[in-house]
């Protein structure tokens, strides 16, 4: 998967209040931070309004960032913190219902969507949710998104050497919750002839 | 990459999750959408006012005097209003109530344009009076007092209520099927599309040239055919044997090929005559088997003669007896694939 790389230049036109720099940025990430917010918001999110909250932060507050390096860490941060919101909205919803309903309806709120994923694939997202956050980042950063152990530690501002016990911790603490919820005969039938 | 199996199977429905779940151009779009809608105007302003020269403290007070007083005399305007329009409101609304219910009781359905694809199992509420329950994918269009359903494959349950003059059509590539008012289902598959009313009458035409006006209890199917006679005429091959792999009954495989025999040339003709041969005999009709089995072997460069030959074989000593079977039962002898003991009994019979 091409990664889309902020230049310093583009950066530095985005603070200097260049519209087409910012949309230039916003458009280059839009489909990163959609997919993260697919693979670690979980079923309950809607990926779509969480998308569009984090890139109305970034246009907001991307003139406080002032290094590529710097960047991806911090649309990281901001993407976690977003969906963590969600997440606990999705929560209160369930139980109090949606106070502040829209009065139009949203197409990333289509129904058909949702269905839209495989048996496996929706199990699969169940048991990745079922993760605490911090099991399920790693293994989304390395596993889904093949991103390198270096990438992945720059974007959760951790050591390599972290980044690599997290993921075989997270990847058994994956396999225990998949085995728990029937997922994945082929993993079960490993696990026991193992 | 990891060495451990159990992962390696784990990372495989990763992969599928993540597949599954990689961004799409039309969500981009969408999303794209959405910003421009709630970016505020405001923000080019902000942007440029970055830009612009410090302000004099003074100046600065003065024009934020200025805007405090027009908000505030804005806001008592709107405290006016807001109170006549109340009072005026409240009369308005249950006058509205009042109208709308009744207008609601008696209302047809409004001719709204309908846009739907139906792509998961479940209950779809495409129009007023119109429910469905789909178990299959297909596109919904058309408008609420004429639905047009394009159905693609599985099973769609139909009802329309009647006296509310709904015109709804299910159109399949075998069958388009109009009603006013009934209970219906279509199951699209590769066997062709078949239509089961529950309640009411359906019209049913057929592609492949058949119409059918159906009534509560009646069935029926459509074969595939994909518009020429070479095409419809594999296609209806293709049907054949397809019921019979999959265990159907003689009698309706013969169905799908005698539907195919008129239509067919070259080799789906050659085909749909040897499974003829075979269904006919199956099915006791032994005269008729044999001669589809000759018009079959007829053509030397046939691929199933030996197949052929003992279908014909066994029809012959059905309707005629040994004697008849002999040349048949000859020829299976010079292409090796003859019952030795069959042809001396044979023999001794002649």
């Amino acid at each position: 998967m091409a990664r889309p790389q902020p230049s310093g230049d583009q950066l530095a036109a985005v603070r200097a209040g260049d519209e087409d720099a910012l949309a230039d940025l916003v458009d280059a990430w839009l489909p990163v931070v959609l997919a993260w917010c697919k693979r670690l918001g979980g079923p309950t999110v809607d990926a779509h309004d969480a998308t569009q909250d984090i890139l109305m932060l970034v246009m907001d507050k991307v003139d406080r960032v002032y290094s590529p390096e710097q960047f991806r860490p911090w649309l990281f941060g901001v993407t976690r913190r977003v969906l963590a919101r969600h997440r606990r909205g999705a929560w209160v919803k369930r139980w109090v219902g949606d106070l502040f309903g829209r009065d139009t309806p949203d197409e990333a709120n289509d129904p058909l969507r949702q269905a839209e994923l495989s048996d496996t694939a929706r199990r699969v997202h169940r048991a990745l949710d079922r993760l605490p956050d911090a099991h399920r980042e790693v293994l989304v950063l390395c596993d889904l998104e093949h991103r390198t152990d270096e990438e992945v530690a720059a974007l959760l501002a951790v050591p390599v050497g972290t980044v690599k016990s997290r993921l075989r911790r997270d990847r058994a603490a994956f396999r225990s919750t998949a085995t728990r919820m029937g997922l994945g005969p082929a993993v079960a039938a490993i696990e026991g002839g193992a | 990459m990891t060495d451990d199996p159990r992962d390696r199977a784990m990372l495989d429905q990763l992969a599928q999750l993540a597949r599954e779940t990689a961004s799409t151009g039309d969500e981009v779009a969408a999303i794209r959408r959405g910003l421009s809608r709630r970016v505020p105007d405001g923000r080019v302003s902000r942007a440029l006012l970055r830009h612009l020269p410090p302000v004099d403290a003074q100046e600065l007070a003065v024009v934020r005097a200025r805007v405090d007083d027009a908000v505030e005399a804005q806001r008592r305007t709107w405290l006016v209003r807001l109170g006549l329009a109340g009072g005026l409101g409240g009369l308005a609304l249950a006058a509205t109530a009042v109208v709308a219910v009744g207008a609601w009781l008696v209302a047809a359905p409004v001719d709204a344009p309908l846009a739907l694809a139906v792509t998961a199992p479940g209950p779809i509420a495409a129009a007023p009076g119109v429910a469905l329950v789909a178990d299959g994918t297909g596109e919904i269009g058309g408008t609420a007092r004429a639905p047009r359903i394009a159905w693609t494959g599985g099973r769609l349950d139909v009802e329309v209520d009647p006296g509310k003059g709904i015109a709804l059509s299910v159109v399949t590539r075998e069958a388009t099927v109009e009603v006013i008012g009934t209970v219906f289902s279509v199951d699209r598959s590769a066997l062709g599309t078949t239509v089961a009313v529950t309640r009411g009458k359906v019209h049913v035409a057929c592609a492949a040239g058949a119409d059918h006006t159906l009534t509560a209890g009646d069935a029926a199917t459509c074969v595939p055919t994909t518009g020429t006679p070479a095409a419809a005429s594999s296609g209806l091959l293709g049907r054949a044997n397809l019921l019979k792999k999959s265990g159907a009954p003689a009698a309706e495989v013969l169905t799908a090929v005698e539907a195919g025999l008129p239509l067919a040339t070259g080799p789906f003709r050659s085909e749909l005559l040897a499974l003829d041969a075979e269904m006919l005999h199956a099915v006791g009709r032994s005269r008729e088997a044999r001669d589809a089995a000759d018009r079959y072997l007829a053509d030397p460069g046939g691929s199933r003669r030996a197949e052929v030959l003992a279908v014909a074989a066994a029809a012959a000593i059905a309707t005629d007896g040994c004697p008849a079977a002999m040349r048949y039962l000859s020829a299976l002898e010079e292409l090796g694939a003859g019952d030795p003991a069959l042809l001396e009994r044979c023999e001794d019979e002649r």
